[in-house]
């Protein structure tokens, strides 16, 4: 139980008194207007805050485990190593807070603004964070395993060294994001927006990787820092890849004519390729298992590039090319259509 | 029309190859080693000029370049320093460096310094068609190096992944083989690399 009622709560903050360490437990307090309230360390487990005024209050420390936060005004609010465990913040706008180290794992921030906010090391494990505005958003370090950003806008948002393992980014915007060092293991990338920066560039805006679709100005860029890992990636037919990135134990599938780069910085490492497009190496490859490379209508193994596979040939044979100084273990075998008539 | 074999004996050109690079223009006084169209040849062939080949070989060539013709092809063992071919291969093939076009049939190893393949325009003739084979192009960093570097980790030491490594030219092929048989006291063993001098020769 509160040690203090609404009224009396309203009635502090009013004053201008702090409320520190204040056991706030489960109390009604929607709606109500605590702007620069000192709720420092306070107890708010289980509050109703629901379209509450709470800009730029001291909520540093304070737990707030399974609040209903729904349409809260946080701007500016200082929320920082706050627990928010489960907290229901949808719709919330949490512009220029500040969330760094908070808890928030669990929360379902779904429709929520924190464009600006601060929310380096914040925990946001199977967050709910659909369709969210975090544009600017510093998310330094922060942890997203699995969590859910379908549709989320993240244009210019650092995301240097989060984890963002298993987490779905469908349709999600990546323009100008620096996702250096993130880790993208497992994540659902598909429709995800391009973005100049780190990870992801595309040629529209619209672009979408899901099978359906036919779209041939699509461009995806995978930057220089970026590490994939335990990915299934499918592109369109028509779509162009570039990868500088480091990609681990993935599976990319080409549509028909797709054209993968794998620029000079790109490893593909224990990757497999499948489809009937064109593959490109000016990097390094090195298939998991044989064949590594499987039905390419052509494959280039460029100067300097390294191709360490077992080559399955498209039905109608690959068209092949090797430049000079390209560094070789290659087995190129028939297509398994063609072997019964292969040539011998 | 004639069909000839001339060891040794002037030849006035050896016709263009696009496909493969422009055909080195051979002087009236270069020699060269000619397996003429429709003139087959079975046995080893130890040359001291280019060998081009417009017929067929089978078994052993050794040289310091062979030039198989659109119309030529050889099968065997081949051991050259420049290898350019539009025609015809099947065996295993070392060479310093390597142009190919035509075919490359099955079972066929080929491994080279440097390779070069063309690549043929998407609507037109296929420059060279593949069968199942095994190219040894180069030196192939270690995987675990590659990922180290890509993901900003500092390699420790330049190490290379020399499991399946296997002699690149002619002559290191030939001096791994002597250092087997010193060392073995008998027949060639598989040959390695000797780490120690990567870039020989």
């Amino acid at each position: 139980m509160a040690e203090l009622n609404r009224e009396e709560v309203l009635r502090r903050v009013e004053r201008g008194e702090r409320l520190e360490r204040a056991d706030l437990r489960e109390l009604d307090l929607s709606h109500a207007v605590l702007d620069r309230a000192e709720l420092r360390r306070a107890d708010l487990d289980g509050a109703n805050l629901q379209g509450a005024r709470l800009t730029g209050a001291n909520l540093r420390n304070a737990s707030l485990r399974e609040a209903y936060m729904v349409a809260a005004d946080l701007r500016e609010a200082n929320l920082e190593n706050a627990d928010l465990e489960g907290a229901r913040l949808e719709g919330a706008d949490l512009r220029g807070a500040n969330l760094a180290r908070a808890s928030l794992e669990g929360a379902n921030l779904t429709g929520a603004r924190l464009a600006g906010a601060q929310l380096g090391y914040a925990q946001l494990e199977s967050a709910s964070l659909g369709a969210a505005d975090m544009t600017g958003a510093n998310l330094t370090h922060a942890d997203l395993g699995h969590a859910y950003l379908g549709g989320a806008c993240l244009a210019g948002a650092q995301l240097v060294n989060a984890n963002l393992s298993h987490a779905n980014l469908e349709e999600a915007d990546l323009r100008d994001a620096d996702l250096s060092g993130a880790d993208l293991t497992g994540a659902n990338l598909t429709g995800t927006k391009a973005a100049n920066g780190a990870l992801a560039r595309a040629g529209r805006p619209t672009a979408t990787g899901g099978r359906n679709g036919h779209r041939p100005d699509v461009a995806r860029y995978f930057g220089r820092g970026d590490v994939l890992r335990g990915a299934t990636l499918r592109f369109d037919a028509g779509c162009r890849v570039e990868v500088e990135s480091l990609f681990e134990q993935c599976v990319i599938e080409l549509g028909e004519g797709t054209e993968l780069m794998v620029g000079s910085a790109g490893v593909l490492s224990d990757c497999k390729v499948v489809g009937r497009g064109s593959v490109v190496i000016a990097g390094k490859f090195y298939e998991r298992e044989s064949p590594g490379i499987v039905g390419p209508l052509q494959l280039v193994v460029s100067s300097g590039g390294c191709l360490v596979a077992e080559v399955e040939q498209a039905a109608e044979t690959t068209r092949f090319a090797f430049e000079p100084g390209s560094n070789l273990r290659v087995k190129i075998r028939n297509s398994r259509a063609n072997e019964r008539g292969g040539m011998s | 029309m004639t069909n000839v074999t001339r060891m040794g004996l002037p030849t006035p050109t050896v016709g263009p190859a696009p496909a493969v690079g422009p055909a080195p223009t051979v002087g009236a006084s270069a020699k060269t080693t000619l397996i003429e169209d429709d003139t087959e040849f079975k046995g080893t062939l130890s040359s001291k000029c280019p060998v081009v080949v417009k017929g067929a070989v089978e078994g052993e060539v050794n040289g310091p370049s062979l030039h198989v013709s659109p119309s030529g092809s050889v099968s065997g063992k081949v051991k050259v320093g420049e290898l350019r071919s539009e025609g015809t291969l099947a065996g295993e093939f070392d060479a310093d460096t390597v142009q190919l076009a035509g075919t490359v049939k099955n079972d066929t190893v080929i491994r080279a310094r440097s390779l070069e393949v063309r690549l043929a325009p998407a609507s037109g003739r296929m420059q060279i068609t593949f069968g199942q084979c095994e190219l040894a192009v180069g030196d192939v960093p270690a995987k675990e190096d590659a990922v180290a570097v890509a993901s900003g980790r500092p390699v420790e030491a330049p190490t290379r992944d020399t499991s399946e490594e296997l002699p690149t030219t002619v002559r290191e092929a030939d001096r791994v083989a002597t250092e087997a048989e010193t060392t073995a006291g008998g027949p060639r063993g598989k040959p390695r690399r000797d780490s120690s001098n990567p870039a020989a020769p």
